[in-house]
């Protein structure tokens, strides 16, 4: 039973609302751009096997802990880890100091995410302004996107104002849907933004898959051949430690797992409300914006009209130049092109808003559950210091900010986090009491060997990822030996940045209880 | 696309479509108590 005395909190209408919302949360711009890239260098169609693998293993069991910590959690009032961590343990009084994490991952995404996510409203402008017709080829495609920037001048731009404009433009959007709380804003949106998104990425892998040949003078570059590209099996890389470990990371980052955001959002689920089947409901979406709409566009749609050379070379440049050099490269060779490019970047708009507002969820519940704040007053809070906390993002990214802010927010802290979580979940809260919790109002029973999975499979492949990854690649990013000699200053300044905003939480964490004891709320 | 490639692809659009189907379909059975 609830053991704290609260305030009534916001709730979700429906079950498809939520649904929609934790797919939203999940689908983003790695579905469309990531996933494909990390495929073709991964071994294609074989990728899949260590994909599915790590999919049952550590997505799924992931997903089904999060749903199920966060409606626990809520039904003590808690919607972020330190309060949910809290109520796990039994009032440990350092558990919740691990919760942080919860709070401080998410508030890192949303610092660059945001940004990013503007790009896209930009260039879904600029498609229909003619903008992006103008442009003829890869290099110049690349200029637009670094004057854009403001990295660069060029004949379009020649300051960083029309891209600061837009970050204005979608951090407003934003706060909106955030001001509006769970059913008022974030269900509303994602009831209308998820078949908006499943309906273009439709249209776009239509109009890919009915490419055809379009080069005559080359037969081959078909978009059967381009489908092969990405699913043709390289057996030899399921030998690689890497394509497995690749292979995990794209799991563990595409369905939004070990973040926090899942926590929040069952956090508002009634005690009886089904958690079993709405979690792998919002996963298998995912896995069909994914695998089936992400596997379908960019990487065949490339393969037709740069052929299997070139286009090596354009999934090796990184995922940004796939979506923003590119993709606008490709459509603007077909018929309807404004409409078509449009459509491209009007859809990774949506996948990223849908994203976003989850990101900052964690932080308002935390403001609104732990210190009892209004929503006006929460939402004010929360857009000051976003807005300052996202400037670096924007006026630093030529310095490597960006980078290295997806590096600790959504990678380092994630897995951590997600360790953290299957250790309390599986030995803490302990198996059979988690069972039960999981299975509480069920609209289906999960498979008995998902008991064994979760408490001794999960969190070993997870502590395996976790030890590989920081030998492998953590050590050299922590030790700053693959950043330019001119940026390490402000990557300096960026990691005192993140350490000041993690001991700020931290101290809130601590404020919050010693206000809570005193009050005799717990 | 060589055959593997067809059915590494078939079989990852069926099992998540399969996946898909079965949660939606019990969704809509439990919603509308058909269940």
């Amino acid at each position: 039973m609830p053991d704290e005395k609260k305030p009534s909190r916001d709730s979700w209408s429906s079950k498809l609302g939520i649904i929609l919302a934790v797919a939203g949360s999940a689908v983003g711009l790695g579905n469309f751009l990531r996933f494909p890239a990390k495929a073709v260098a991964n071994g294609g169609g074989a990728f899949m096997i260590p994909y599915f693998v790590s999919f049952f293993l550590i997505g799924i069991p992931l997903m089904w802990i999060e749903w199920t910590l966060g409606r626990f959690g809520g039904g003590f009032g808690h919607g972020t880890a330190p309060g949910i961590f809290h109520s796990v343990t039994k009032k440990n009084r350092f558990i919740k100091y691990f919760g942080v994490i919860g709070i401080f991952g998410p508030m890192v995404i949303f610092m660059y995410y945001l940004y990013i996510e503007s790009w896209a409203l930009a260039y879904s402008f600029f498609s229909l302004t003619g903008h992006l017709s103008q442009v003829a080829d890869q290099t110049q495609m690349q200029e637009f996107l670094q004057a854009f920037q403001g990295l660069t001048k060029n004949e379009f731009f020649s300051s960083l104002a029309p891209a600061y404009t837009f970050f204005l433009i979608t951090f407003c959007l934003n706060i909106i849907v955030i001001y509006h709380g769970i059913k008022g804003g974030i269900e509303r949106l994602s009831k209308v933004a998820m078949p908006l998104l499943f309906l273009c990425g439709l249209i776009l892998m239509v109009r890919v898959v009915t490419l055809g040949t379009v080069n005559p003078g080359r037969p081959g570059w078909d978009v059967s051949n381009g489908f092969g590209f990405l699913w043709n099996p390289d057996f030899n890389s399921l030998k690689s430690a890497k394509v497995w470990l690749e292979a995990a990371g794209q799991v563990l980052f595409t369905l939004s797992v070990g973040i926090g955001v899942i926590l929040t959002y069952a956090s508002y689920l009634k005690k009886t409300d089904d958690i079993a089947l709405s979690g792998l409901t919002a996963a298998s979406m995912n896995e069909i914006a994914e695998v089936i709409i992400g596997g379908s566009i960019i990487v065949p749609a490339a393969f037709v009209f740069f052929g299997p050379v070139e286009i090596r070379a354009v999934v090796d440049s990184g995922i940004f130049n796939l979506g923003y050099v590119t993709m606008p490269l490709i459509l603007q060779r077909l018929p309807l092109a404004e409409i078509l490019s449009f459509l491209w970047f009007f859809f990774l708009f949506i996948a990223g808003i849908t994203s976003s507002v989850s990101l900052a969820q964690p932080v308002i519940a935390f403001m609104e559950d732990e210190f009892n704040l209004s929503k006006k007053k929460t939402v004010m809070i929360f857009a000051v210091a976003a807005f300052i906390l996202c400037q670096p993002a924007v006026l630093f990214l030529g310095k490597g900010v960006v980078d290295e802010l997806d590096f600790w927010g959504g990678t380092f802290f994630l897995v951590i986090f997600a360790v953290i979580e299957t250790i309390l979940f599986s030995w803490v809260f302990g198996m059979e009491a988690a069972w039960d919790e999981i299975h509480l109002g069920s609209d289906m029973t999960i498979p008995g060997i998902y008991k064994f999975i979760i408490k001794y499979v999960t969190p070993l492949f997870l502590l395996i990822i976790l030890v590989m990854w920081f030998f492998q690649e953590w050590l050299p990013v922590i030790l700053m030996t693959n950043i330019p000699e001119q940026n390490r200053i402000y990557i300096l300044a960026t990691r005192a940045g993140l350490f000041l905003i993690f001991t700020t939480i931290a101290l809130m964490v601590k404020i919050a209880w010693r206000r809570k004891r005193l009050e005799g709320l717990i | 696309m060589n055959a593997s490639g067809w059915i590494f692809m078939a079989l990852s659009w069926i099992g998540i479509l399969s996946v898909a189907a079965f949660c939606f379909v019990r969704i809509f059975k439990k919603d509308t108590g058909l269940d």
